[in-house]
């Protein structure tokens, strides 16, 4: 589930640049020429109507569509880490994989039935502490709760610790307390530098917590800081079923 | 500063993987087939022979395996009276294909007879169900068939003299190719 590659480390997150990404699907298109960038370092988040093209941007991001146009990563140093975080988690609620076998099969080589790696123990129990998911480690993942399994994928997210970090919907089944801890990383990820691409659906939150907002329908219908680019009348074009062009959205 | 450009998935690169990896797969496929063939042995009967296999109808198959089973009777029996057994009493003791039976007559109804001290004739009254058969007892005893309704007592027992008198030789062969297994 996580797409974290392993290259080298940096100390700062990359930006990210996208110019003229097309995708279709069949002949459904899904992305008509987007062009916006990400900033390094920045908590960037995507918002938009579901079917409009933000986990399939996403996708494209990590390398797993077939796009056209040009998207590039320019990473202050070496080519670091891309951690991925996905909306879900499909699997049978029956399925004997506590949270210690889950994240053993995320986040090491051994295989998970052979028990924690000595290596990644450490880490693995750090990030279920940040997570507050530390005292839930034997639990099955089908008893968890939707919004504690959210926060285990958050946790797998965190090893090895990513430069660029790609979250899809990660609050949309946090409790209070989850989102509580869900922005506490959010800031320890800002001090690090590390860049976020995030999508959410809570507004509120993007408003608050978000450096840089992206309306996505097909197409890039505003891109700004969200304190500007957040205007009900914005919102109403983002939302409404037939996106208007660029230009008329932001005039 | 390093700027890395996100290749999309699915496009040519990929299938030309998949075209590789099939094109390894036919080429290591190829060379082993190329590298472990064996040729096969293809043995064909001399003109004066017939295949014991391929080339006898299902009536003189009977009679020619009849034949080799109670050969080593006839043998045994040499070896005790020092003498062959006559027909009439290889027919009394049962052993086809002298015995008159059902069988017997459905393959022919051959009239055997001892020739000397050398071999067993079966003159066939009915060819087109089943030639005349002749067991020669020799150091290697073999079995020779004629089909020509006119088939008599050879004069001569040699090979050529039988082969003259319309006789071929039965031989039987041990190929993959009847038995589509491997003799190692």
């Amino acid at each position: 589930m996580t797409a974290v590659e392993r290259l080298s480390v940096t100390a700062c997150g990359p930006g990210v640049e996208f110019d003229q990404v097309s995708l279709t699907l069949g002949r459904t298109p899904i992305l008509d020429h987007v062009s916006f960038s990400i900033r390094p370092g920045s908590v960037h988040a995507l918002v938009g109507p579901n079917g409009g093209g933000k986990s399939s941007l996403i996708k494209t991001l990590l390398g797993q569509m077939p796009h056209q146009g040009r998207l590039c990563l320019n990473w202050p140093g070496e080519p670091g880490l891309i951690g991925y975080v996905p909306q879900a988690l499909e699997f049978d609620r029956g399925l004997p994989m506590t949270v210690d076998d889950f994240m053993a099969a995320m986040c090491q080589r051994r295989p998970a039935f052979m028990g924690l790696s000595r290596k990644v123990a450490p880490a693995i129990g750090e990030a279920l502490e940040r997570v507050g998911m530390q005292d839930k480690r034997k639990r099955r993942m089908g008893a968890l709760s939707g919004g504690e399994r959210q926060r285990v994928l958050l946790a797998q997210g965190l090893i090895p610790a990513p430069q660029l970090l790609v979250l899809d919907e990660p609050m949309s089944a946090l409790d209070e307390a989850g989102a509580q801890v869900f922005e506490r990383l959010l800031k320890d990820w800002r001090q690090a530098g590390v860049t976020v691409v995030w999508i959410e659906h809570d507004l509120a939150a993007v408003k608050r917590l978000a450096e840089r907002v992206t309306g996505l329908n097909r197409q890039v219908l505003f891109d700004g800081p969200p304190e500007q680019t957040l205007s009900p009348e914005r919102l109403l074009t983002l939302f409404s079923t037939h996106p208007k062009a660029h230009g008329s959205a932001l005039s | 500063m390093s700027t890395q450009v996100v290749r999309p998935a699915g496009a040519g690169h990929e299938t030309l993987y998949v075209l590789l990896l099939c094109l390894l797969i036919v080429t290591v496929a190829g060379s082993v087939v190329a590298w472990r063939h064996e040729s096969a042995e293809v043995t064909s009967v001399a003109a004066h022979q017939l295949d014991a296999r391929r080339d006898l109808n299902a009536a003189e198959q009977g009679i020619y395996a009849d034949l080799r089973v109670t050969l080593d009777e006839i043998l045994l029996l040499r070896e005790e009276s020092g003498n062959l057994p006559r027909p009439a009493q290889l027919a009394e003791d049962g052993f086809a294909p002298f015995a008159h039976d059902a069988s017997s007559v459905s393959r022919g109804n051959h009239a055997w007879q001892l020739l000397g001290e050398q071999a067993y004739l079966g003159l066939s009254p009915n060819p087109d169900v089943a030639g005349s058969f002749l067991l020669r007892i020799g150091d290697q005893p073999d079995v020779w068939l004629n089909r020509n309704p006119g088939a008599s007592v050879p004069a001569d027992l040699d090979d050529a003299a039988l082969n003259q008198s319309g006789w071929q030789q039965v031989v039987a062969q041990f190929d993959a190719g009847v038995t589509r297994q491997h003799r190692h």
